[in-house]
């Protein structure tokens, strides 16, 4: 008798439990659905503006528009058929020139050897490529003719 | 007793009365309800009728290269419900003040009708109308979301695209092919898959704009360009000026803006000669060392046929040619035939209508009895009406390695190409063709077309417009069919210019060779870089082939 008035009290607590449990299940599975279906008309609410934004994209990249605001901000005009070259007609890549460290040595570094090895990068990347270094009053007198400030035959 | 039982009947009396209150009040609802399920509800129905309607969604179309061409975006429209609305006069008059070009004395009718549960107020208003509506708050007045077909490019892509309805249906051009083949949605959610077209955008661009440079130039009528894949037979560029933008689906349908390339027939012209020595060659019946009498003007029934450029000497084929003699051509043809030539435009393609992705397409007009007359004059262009668009498809053939291949608006790739491909020109007889059109370039009319390193091979075409019944002098059709690079073709070009006017820069001239050549000349110039034609300075010369050069001497212009 007590044991069987134990287990109906053990019954009823487990009931309230589990309904309790089931109704937050449900609850939750409500709500997790709300999500589902708010995200999903999030998701196809930014796919209709990306659509928007690129239509509009491709109304503002029209090759006439493109065509007009070239004609007039960049003063360009149509490619020539002969510069249109495959990779090998290409002429060999020059020497490359540092004007900064040009400059420098010759307003500063009078004193200083222009073509010291080996911490000047110049004159490493002039020989890495087998050509002769370029003395002091080379250097100069190019730098001077690229800024416009008369020859160094004149000046000296 | 009966003081005992007076309450009693009385109170079994108010439960009976209640009862059957509450039962009338059940069986109200209850036939309502059947009524409101079996019975159709009229006031709504236009409105479910209507989002149905919305639900078409149309599949996005793209360029070769992936630029957008036409999409559908979302856009509101307002709708009104009348039977629920306050004051009809009031709403009517707000509505007609935010959107001034809207007919007020239909909306006040239409609002009046308080029985009517839905009635368009506006479709496809901008977002900003849009707002300006829904910030008037009257009742009665809602929004619904449809899809709106927009073309950003305008009227960049207009004949070869068509266009929609307001109900989003494809009424013309490549939109009505899409509702042919089932590829666009109805159920309002599921995008159909994107369709990739043949055209380039920036092709097209560079086409259009140089057509309407000319159009100007020349002060001519209309001006219509093609330009084609030789080896896949896909449209690269279909420009028809003038033409219309197809947001504005109305303009469409205005006479002048008619779709010239495969909607108009035109008698070609010169350009037609291409096809004669392509015939003639290719039966083995001619050679091109042959030599015809062009010192006078062929006479035949009570006809003379005379020469544009008359020589008045007896040319060699490449000389009939690049000196685009009607008698030379007319000879040769002649020597085929009346039934060999009529087999061979048959095989071409050029008697029966061509039919394409865009459903506006015309038939030739061609003469009922042929005979040896015909010949003579469809053998440089005059008696046989075609399209531009099958025109171009034909040429093709004569320059591609012999395949005829039906022109497309869909990417498709030389594989696919060759599996629907016929053979109708023996190669021998295109690398002939090559070197002819090339030599046209080089020493003919068709100078003005030669771009350097593009290596472009062509033929001029003046056609006499048909004026009052007669050939008239000075209203022509010009027309020009190019290929580039002509040792090895990848791309045909026709160029179509209508009465253009002699100026002082022609000194005086409409024919061919100082219009549409040089406005194709201009076009190469532009497009080749964009197709990845790539320059050769010195290409090899351009030898007649199976012929030793001596033994064939050329005398150009």
């Amino acid at each position: 008798m007590k044991i069987a008035r134990i287990l109906n009290l053990v019954a009823l607590f487990a009931m309230l439990v589990s309904a309790l449990v089931v109704y937050r299940i449900k609850y939750q599975a409500t709500y997790q659905a709300e999500e589902v279906e708010r995200l999903e008309r999030q998701i196809a609410r930014e796919r209709e503006d990306i659509n928007a934004l690129g239509a509009l994209w491709a109304q503002l990249d029209r090759p006439d528009r493109i065509q007009m605001l070239a004609e007039k901000h960049l003063g360009l005009t149509y490619a020539d058929p002969r510069q249109n070259v495959t990779a090998d007609q290409l002429p060999r890549r020059a020497p490359k020139v540092d004007q900064i460290a040009d400059i420098m040595a010759s307003l500063g570094g009078d004193d200083k050897p222009l073509a010291a090895e080996p911490d000047d990068p110049i004159a490493r990347t002039i020989k890495a490529m087998g050509l002769a270094v370029p003395t002091k009053e080379d250097r100069a007198d190019r730098t001077l003719k690229a800024l416009g400030i008369g020859t160094s035959g004149t000046e000296q | 007793m009966k003081r005992s039982s007076g309450p009693r009947r009385l109170s079994t009396l108010r439960v009976r009365l209640a009862a059957a209150g509450f039962l009338a009040v059940f069986l109200a609802i209850g036939g309502k309800l059947i009524l409101l399920g079996a019975l159709p509800d009229p006031q709504n129905k236009a409105r479910f009728d209507a989002e149905a309607a919305l639900a078409t969604r149309r599949p996005d179309i793209y360029d070769r290269d992936g630029r957008l061409l036409a999409t559908d975006i979302r856009a509101a429209s307002i709708f009104a419900e009348p039977n629920r609305m306050i004051d009809p006069d009031e709403a009517a008059e707000e509505i007609a003040a935010v959107l001034p070009d809207i007919n007020a004395k239909a909306l006040h009718e239409s609002f009046s009708n308080k029985k009517s549960g839905f009635v368009w107020v506006r479709r496809e208003v901008t977002p900003k109308q849009q707002r300006e509506v829904h910030r008037l708050g009257i009742p009665g007045i809602d929004f619904l979301n449809e899809q709106r077909r927009i073309y950003p490019n305008g009227d960049l892509v207009s004949h070869a695209i068509g266009s929609v309805n307001i109900d989003n249906q494809g009424i013309a051009g490549f939109e009505k092919y899409l509702d042919r083949v089932h590829d666009v949605s109805t159920d309002g959610k599921t995008r159909p898959k994107p369709v990739e077209m043949s055209l380039d955008l920036v092709v097209q661009q560079a086409v259009r704009d140089e057509l309407a440079k000319g159009l100007a130039k020349y002060k001519a009528k209309a001006a219509s360009g093609l330009v084609m894949n030789v080896n896949t037979g896909e449209v690269i560029a279909f420009v028809s000026l003038p033409d219309y933008d197809p947001n504005v689906p109305a303009d469409a349908l205005k006479p002048n803006n008619i779709n010239r390339l495969s909607v108009g027939v035109y008698e070609m012209g010169s350009t037609f000669k291409a096809l004669t020595l392509a015939m003639a060659l290719d039966s083995g019946k001619v050679k091109l060392t042959d030599r015809f009498d062009a010192r006078q003007p062929l006479s035949y029934g009570g006809f003379k046929i005379h020469d544009f450029h008359a020589t008045h000497r007896i040319l060699n084929v490449p000389e009939v040619f690049v000196h685009s003699s009607n008698i030379g051509t007319a000879r040769i043809a002649m020597e085929v035939g009346v039934d060999g030539h009529k087999a061979f435009l048959k095989k071409m393609g050029l008697l029966d209508r061509l039919q394409t992705e865009l459903p506006e397409s015309a038939s030739p007009i061609v003469p009922k009895n042929w005979g040896t007359l015909n010949t003579i004059t469809i053998s440089f262009g005059h008696g046989l009406s075609v399209t531009p668009l099958q025109t171009l498809a034909a040429t093709d053939a004569l320059v591609n390695g012999g395949y005829l291949m039906k022109p497309t608006f869909i990417k498709r790739t030389h594989e696919e190409a060759m599996k629907e491909a016929k053979r109708v020109i023996k190669p021998e007889t295109v690398a002939k063709m090559r070197y002819l059109m090339r030599l046209n370039a080089q020493i003919g009319s068709a100078r003005q077309a030669d771009i350097p390193g593009y290596r472009v091979g062509g033929k001029t075409g003046t056609a006499e417009k048909v004026i009052n019944g007669r050939y008239s002098n000075d209203k022509v059709m010009c027309a020009f069919t190019a290929i580039f690079p002509s040792d090895k073709p990848e791309y045909s070009l026709l160029v179509m210019i209508d009465e253009p006017q002699g100026i002082p820069e022609t000194h005086g001239f409409h024919t061919s060779g100082w219009n549409a050549a040089p406005m194709t000349g201009k076009i190469v110039a532009r497009i080749a870089p964009l197709l990845g034609v790539v320059p050769d300075f010195n290409p090899p010369p351009n030898d007649p082939p199976g012929v030793a050069a001596a033994s064939l001497v050329v005398n150009g212009e």
